[in-house]
């Protein structure tokens, strides 16, 4: 867990000291894309030849969409009262 | 969505070729994708990093605006955990990792395949794309019933890209900026929230 938080803030440190550079950024993004393809692919692989995985296909695909759909209805019935909050009750978020 | 179709194409090829046995053991059984996922979180942060526009948009404004993402987080955590109950085989930590995934599919289920298991890893791809498709379908009637921020509650992570245009057509400018100030701080949250929750 610990690599994780490590790297990411590496990077978003990185990113920010970075800010100015949009060619080196601009190789960033493309070494990105290319991880985030690459990754995918293994991560295909993996679980291609993991038979917890694909013998369970229609099962996980339910489960999947359930959870989906219990994630986007949790988050629109919490958003309501913050939309009445920021856009109702105060006269404007513009103060600045 | 062009982007969106390769990555799952990248996921299905490598799946195929998985399931069919077409590939050598040692391309099967290596740490390498360890290594992979370290390089891409350091990437990941690059990107996030550089977002200057975005980051200065919260300085600014975040106080108010933060509770739009919060509220996400509760409602995607709590939301996805109450729908555990039905799935005897998934627990409530898990279940509640995937909807921390907030539709940023492809990191949340290469973290979560990495550090806990594949199966829970392809759920966690097909929920959030699925949350992804879900916003793209079902914007009009989210903000029809529910009001102008139920698209960006739906979005997620996706609010800054993927499904901003459908959100700025459908909830209005003033809203898109909203949009593109929860996805991203929701991008920036998909891999901690992740990771912390598997570990707690």
């Amino acid at each position: 867990m610990i690599n994780v938080f490590l790297f990411l803030s590496a990077g978003i440190i990185t990113g920010w000291c970075l800010k100015k550079r949009k060619k080196a950024l601009f190789v960033f993004d493309k070494s990105l894309t290319a991880s985030v393809f690459l990754l995918l692919f293994l991560f295909g692989v993996e679980a291609g030849t993991n038979e917890q995985v694909t013998g369970s296909f229609l099962k996980t695909g339910f489960s999947a969409i359930l959870l989906s759909t219990g994630a986007v209805a949790g988050s629109i019935i919490l958003i309501i009262p913050v939309y009445k909050l920021i856009f109702k009750d105060d006269p404007k978020e513009e103060k600045k | 969505m062009k982007d969106s179709l390769i990555i799952i194409a990248f996921f299905a090829v490598g799946l195929f070729l998985g399931i069919y046995d077409f590939l050598p053991e040692i391309m099967i059984n290596n740490s390498y994708s360890t290594y992979a996922l370290y390089l891409l979180l350091f990437l990941v942060g690059i990107s996030m990093g550089a977002d200057r526009k975005t980051w200065l948009l919260l300085k600014n404004k975040g106080k108010q605006l933060l509770f739009v993402p919060a509220a996400i987080t509760a409602g995607s955590l709590a939301g996805a955990g109450a729908v555990s109950v039905f799935l005897p085989e998934i627990s409530l930590k898990e279940a509640a990792a995937v909807g921390a995934g907030f539709g940023y599919y492809s990191l949340s289920s290469i973290i979560i395949a990495e550090i806990h298991s594949d199966l829970l890893g392809v759920t966690a791809l097909l929920s959030n794309i699925s949350r992804e498709i879900i916003t793209l379908a079902l914007t009009p009637f989210f903000v029809k019933y529910f009001g102008p921020l139920s698209s960006v509650a739906s979005g997620g992570a996706t609010a800054m890209d993927t499904t901003l245009p459908v959100i700025a057509k459908f909830s209005g400018k003033e809203i898109a900026a909203v949009a593109l100030f929860s996805g991203f701080v929701l991008t920036v949250l998909t891999p901690f929230a992740v990771t912390l929750i598997l570990n707690f």
